[in-house]
């Protein structure tokens, strides 16, 4: 899976961050709100992507990610990591996601 | 536009009268220095409550200087701006003491023997009372046109969507992007209205009473 440029394919245990500059969020009831500076994207992130992107914020991996959704939302495995790459996917086709070791 | 120094340079076919340089001229000019300065700038309008400042979003023609000039007249709810309406540190900031009507408008009863005709005979201007010089933002409301009066919240989802379109210049000032954030946060209602005068008037009616 390619998460971000540079990152490639990426094992579970890959480092995965959120880019840390210009790019603002808040957290409403339980959702995040996100304001990418650069390119004026907003997001809207619902509850059970906020978990994951907090974990993304702080610095994490696919693994970790799938984890908390599974056992957060009593998932199988296998539905939770369809679920984080449809995230990890999206954040970083919208160029989101650095890699968490730069 | 010359950045750097703080100044707004406007470039016009003749030279605009007072009246118009107060407005509609003076809130974009007011607007990019404010942007400039790292603080948000929206096409909107607001007013204050007993809890804080309200900013009443809506397009071109969407009714905020009518809801705003009957909220002055009928309640005892102090305007702080009409056309502009800037962020700074999660505060509004009031703006110049005055309200342009369409001439004709919606509140064309109201107005009939007061202010004076500006903007090409196509306004009313009405002097607003004073206000305080800044509140602390606690809402933001977004005025629509519909069939029937409806007033409902809008979820955390649908809030940046809804503040981002009336960005002063859109995209192409940046301001302060935690500032909408901020305001994102805030509660949001979504205010539809039928047009005429009793339209106005229920809804000016149901916005007064919802922050009251």
């Amino acid at each position: 899976v390619v998460y971000s440029d540079g990152i490639g394919w990426a094992p579970e245990s890959a480092p995965l961050r959120l880019r840390s500059d210009d790019l603002h969020w808040q957290t409403v009831e339980g959702e995040v709100l996100a304001l990418d500076a650069r390119t004026q994207l907003y997001l809207a992130v619902n509850k059970p992507g906020a978990g994951l992107w907090d974990l993304l914020a702080r610095g994490t991996s696919r693994a970790e990610l799938i984890e908390r959704l599974a056992s957060e939302y009593n998932l199988a495995p296998d539905r939770a990591g369809g679920d984080v790459d449809r995230m990890l996917r999206e954040l970083s086709a919208q160029g989101l996601l650095t890699d968490a070791e730069r | 536009m010359l950045r750097g120094d703080g100044r707004a340079l406007f470039t016009f076919p003749e030279m605009p009268r007072d009246d118009d340089l107060l407005h509609p001229y003076l809130a974009p000019a007011a607007a990019l220095v404010q942007l400039w300065a790292g603080n948000e700038a929206l096409h909107g309008g607001s007013f204050a409550t007993a809890a804080g400042a309200v900013a009443l979003l809506a397009e071109k023609n969407g009714g905020k200087s009518t809801t705003l000039a009957w909220l002055a007249a009928e309640r005892p709810i102090a305007v702080l701006s009409d056309d502009l309406v800037v962020l700074r540190r999660g505060s509004v900031l009031s703006g110049p003491r005055c309200v342009d009507l369409r001439e004709g408008g919606e509140l064309g009863f109201l107005a009939l023997d007061q202010g004076r005709i500006v903007r090409n005979m196509d306004r009313r201007r009405i002097t607003l009372p004073d206000a305080p010089a800044h509140a602390p933002l606690i809402a933001t409301v977004v005025l629509r046109w519909g069939r029937r009066l409806r007033l409902e919240t809008a979820p955390p989802a649908d809030r940046l969507r809804e503040l981002l379109p009336h960005r002063m210049f859109g995209h192409r000032v940046s301001g302060d992007p935690r500032a909408i954030l901020q305001a994102a946060t805030l509660p949001m209602l979504i205010l539809a209205r039928p047009r005429g005068e009793a339209g106005l008037r229920d809804a000016a009616i149901a916005l007064a009473d919802y922050f009251s």
